[in-house]
């Protein structure tokens, strides 16, 4: 490295097969060492965020201030038959760097040099040699994903990269190029004989039709890859802010149950309203009421009084005559006596006031009834009353997480999860507009080759044509047979990794209950336990353990061995998971490179796997913006 | 509220108002405010002085009611403590 980031002048580290280890503190430049190999194959690398880093910020500050306006970094790859590939990409200011490859002592041309890299390492596959502890997130569509149809498109093709498909699929896609080849020469042969140059001539339209839809599909397939790069983007920094995007999610809760509350206070209001303009005949009643019960009283005494004059009148009459006033029959000494002291023993009331009829006035009062407006009107107050302390509640909980918020990026949340949104419903409707155009092609081509049988035929069987039948059809009984075997061999491969996958999370896990691995067909890892079960959530540590398995089985699998260089990959693991994965590390790959920090591993984690380390290193502070790659010394 | 002050006014005993507004309460005023009579007949029973021209005295007492009103509402208490003790009030 050149003046790379931290890496002041031009620092080196020259490794070989084997299990190196780089101790750095924060900031002293261990993800710097990882982004220094990703510039060099890819020309670019991104930050924590997602975002692609502006190369005028990783020029070394103190090489800046000394006049230099260029870095570079310089990778030397060694493949298993001895051949080397020097690299160099260089960024100037100036704007006249650029990337240098040479293979075995020949410098290559542009083209050449940018896919001789990437075939040694293409970006969607670097996720799996370059891992980096803190940035999990990039392993967790993989892990979560439940299937095919949500997985990203390019992570399981990346993986299947790696484990070497496109091979096989590039041989299917050749035998059936030379199939077309042949075909192609077929119909021109035919049209020299005239006897089929219409059927010639619609190929032709065919092949012709068939290019310009495929040149189509290809830009299809751009439009999706950039969507999901954009999905891929915004879900970084969705994750990287989970904590805000939770708040945000609250405080919209909260916005919701504010305005219900506001609305039913205004309900209540309004039905306050209404009850109180009609208190006034409850509280009328209640005015009336004492009045009301004394008339009562009166109509009451007055008609006591009424029955014992009409009894007194009878019992007089009854006296008078000496005879039932009712019958007419005599009346004995006996019950005379009794009548004058039943006479006697009646109170007369006072005479009725002319002018005065309480019965009158009682009915007059009884038409002033309680209607409970009053009674009504106090429960919506009450009610009022409640919706404004909740209120005051929700809007403290809302200026503390306003608070909480007005830390968090907010404004970069929401553009983030529109344009995952968005993007997700732009990729579902060009995968649906890819689906229709290859149908459309595969359409074509079905006509084509019924068309080039028909012309095949139709056509005289002379030697030249009855040799280039035959080589087609090789041609085509070769592609059938591939893309017949790709599906077998597909599902080998994939039951191969859930098998390694899993003998190495057994090797990793300290939980008894977790019996292996179980991978879907987009290559997204679930936890079994007993009776088949699934573990429906994991930890961060587990994840992490889960995503090393991954790495482990496909660096296990994979068609081409690669090194492995791990960035804090510890963060997350407690003591006992850290120990069986640094146990396990020297088997990862044959050569593999772990950057810690001082509290990831100690010594005594590091003397348990000490006959393994091939060479510790250490990024030696200089100062703040200057680190030195030195020996690394204990207690140094 | 006019008509509540002066069922306020006659629940609890208020002295009614020294000055009448001249004009406050006319014919159509009567209509919309007593449409079946009932604080007339209220005025004329609980109240003597209210036998001859029940509608000036409720005026008197609306004055009166709504001075009690305010004075609650004025020390800090509420309209629901109000209109409780109204339900809670007997004379004896």
């Amino acid at each position: 490295m050149e003046d790379f980031g931290i890496f002041y002048g031009s620092q080196a580290l020259d490794l070989d097969a084997g299990l190196y280890v780089v101790h750095g503190e924060n900031g002293r430049g261990k993800t710097t060492i990882i982004n220094a190999i990703k510039w060099v194959f890819f020309g670019r690398f991104e930050d924590r965020q997602g975002r692609t880093v502006d190369p005028k910020g990783i020029l070394n500050r103190d090489a800046k201030r000394e006049g230099s306006t260029k870095f570079s970094v310089g990778l030397t790859l060694t493949d298993d038959d001895g051949v080397k590939t020097i690299a160099r990409r260089t960024w100037e200011a100036s704007g006249d760097g650029g990337l240098y490859v040479e293979r075995d002592g020949k410098p290559l041309n542009q083209a050449e040099a940018e896919i001789t890299l990437q075939n040694y390492l293409e970006k969607n596959v670097a996720r799996f040699f370059l891992f980096d502890g803190e940035q999990l997130r990039e392993y967790e569509e993989l892990l979560f994903e439940e299937d095919e149809a949500t997985q990203s498109e390019a992570v399981r093709r990346s993986i299947e990269q790696i484990l070497g498909l496109p091979v096989l699929e590039q041989a299917i896609t050749d035998f059936r190029a030379v199939d077309k080849d042949f075909e192609g020469k077929i119909t021109k042969l035919a049209r020299r004989t005239g006897k089929t140059e219409k059927l010639s001539r619609m190929v032709e339209q065919l092949e012709t039709e068939v290019a310009e839809a495929r040149k189509d599909l290809k830009g299809l397939e751009g439009l999706r890859d950039a969507e999901q790069e954009k999905v891929d983007q915004a879900a970084t920094v969705l994750q990287e802010n989970e904590a805000a995007q939770e708040l945000v999610n609250q405080m919209e809760a909260l916005q919701v149950q504010l305005e219900t509350l506001t609305s039913q206070r205004e309900e209540r209001v309004a039905d306050r309203k209404r009850e109180l303009a009609d208190t006034w005949e409850d509280a009328l009643a209640i005015a009336v009421a004492p009045r009301r019960e004394a008339l009562e009283a009166e109509v009451e005494a007055h008609e006591v009084a009424a029955r014992a004059a009409y009894d007194a009148e009878q019992i007089e009459r009854s006296l008078a005559k000496i005879a039932c006033d009712l019958c007419g029959q005599d009346l004995g000494d006996e019950v005379v006596a009794r009548l004058r002291a039943r006479l006697d023993q009646i109170e007369l009331g006072e005479a009725e006031d002319g002018g005065h009829d309480p019965r009158q006035e009682l009915a007059a009062l009884l038409r002033i009834t309680r209607s409970g407006a009053i009674s009504r009107a106090i429960a919506f107050d009450e009610r009022i009353s409640e919706a404004n302390t909740k209120r005051v509640g929700l809007e403290q909980d809302m200026e503390k997480i306003r608070d909480e918020i007005g830390r968090a990026p907010t404004d970069d949340i929401r553009v983030a999860g529109d344009q995952h949104a968005k993007s997700l419903e732009q990729i579902g409707a060009i995968k649906k507009q890819i689906e229709d155009a290859e149908a459309a092609i595969n359409e074509k081509e079905r006509k084509r080759r019924d068309l080039v049988q028909e012309i095949s035929s139709n056509s005289d069987d002379d030697g030249e044509m009855k040799a280039l039948k035959e080589r087609d059809k090789l041609a085509a009984d070769l592609a059938d047979l591939f893309a017949e075997a790709r599906a077998g061999f597909r599902d080998n491969l994939r039951g191969q990794v859930e098998r390694d996958a899993s003998d190495i999370f057994l090797r990793l896990t300290t939980d008894p209950n977790h019996l292996g691995l179980r991978i879907n067909t987009g290559y997204g890892l679930e936890t079994i336990g007993p009776n088949d079960e699934v573990f429906p959530t994991r930890s961060a540590g587990q994840e992490q353990i889960v995503a090393l398995s991954l790495i482990g089985a496909l660096n296990r699998n994979a068609t081409r061995q690669a090194p492995v260089m791990m960035d804090t990959p510890f963060g997350r693991l407690d003591k006992r998971h850290r120990a069986k994965v640094l146990a396990f590390l020297g088997e990862m790959a044959d050569q593999v490179f772990l950057l810690v920090h001082s509290a990831e591993v100690d010594e005594a984690d590091l003397k348990a796997i000490a006959p393994h380390i091939k060479e510790e290193l250490s990024l030696k502070r200089i100062d703040s913006f200057r680190t030195e790659i030195r020996r690394f010394e204990a207690n140094g | 509220m006019y008509r509540l002050a002066i069922a306020v006014a006659l629940i609890v005993g208020l002295e009614p108002a020294p000055v009448e507004v001249p004009g406050r309460i006319n014919y159509l005023g009567v209509a919309s405010l007593d449409p079946e009579g009932s604080i007339r007949t209220a005025i004329m029973q609980l109240r003597d002085e209210g036998r001859e021209r029940p509608y000036a005295l409720g005026e008197r007492l609306a004055e009166a009611g709504i001075d009690e009103l305010h004075q609650h509402l004025d020390s800090g208490r509420s309209m629901r403590e109000f209109l409780s003790q109204l339900t809670e009030f007997r004379r004896t």
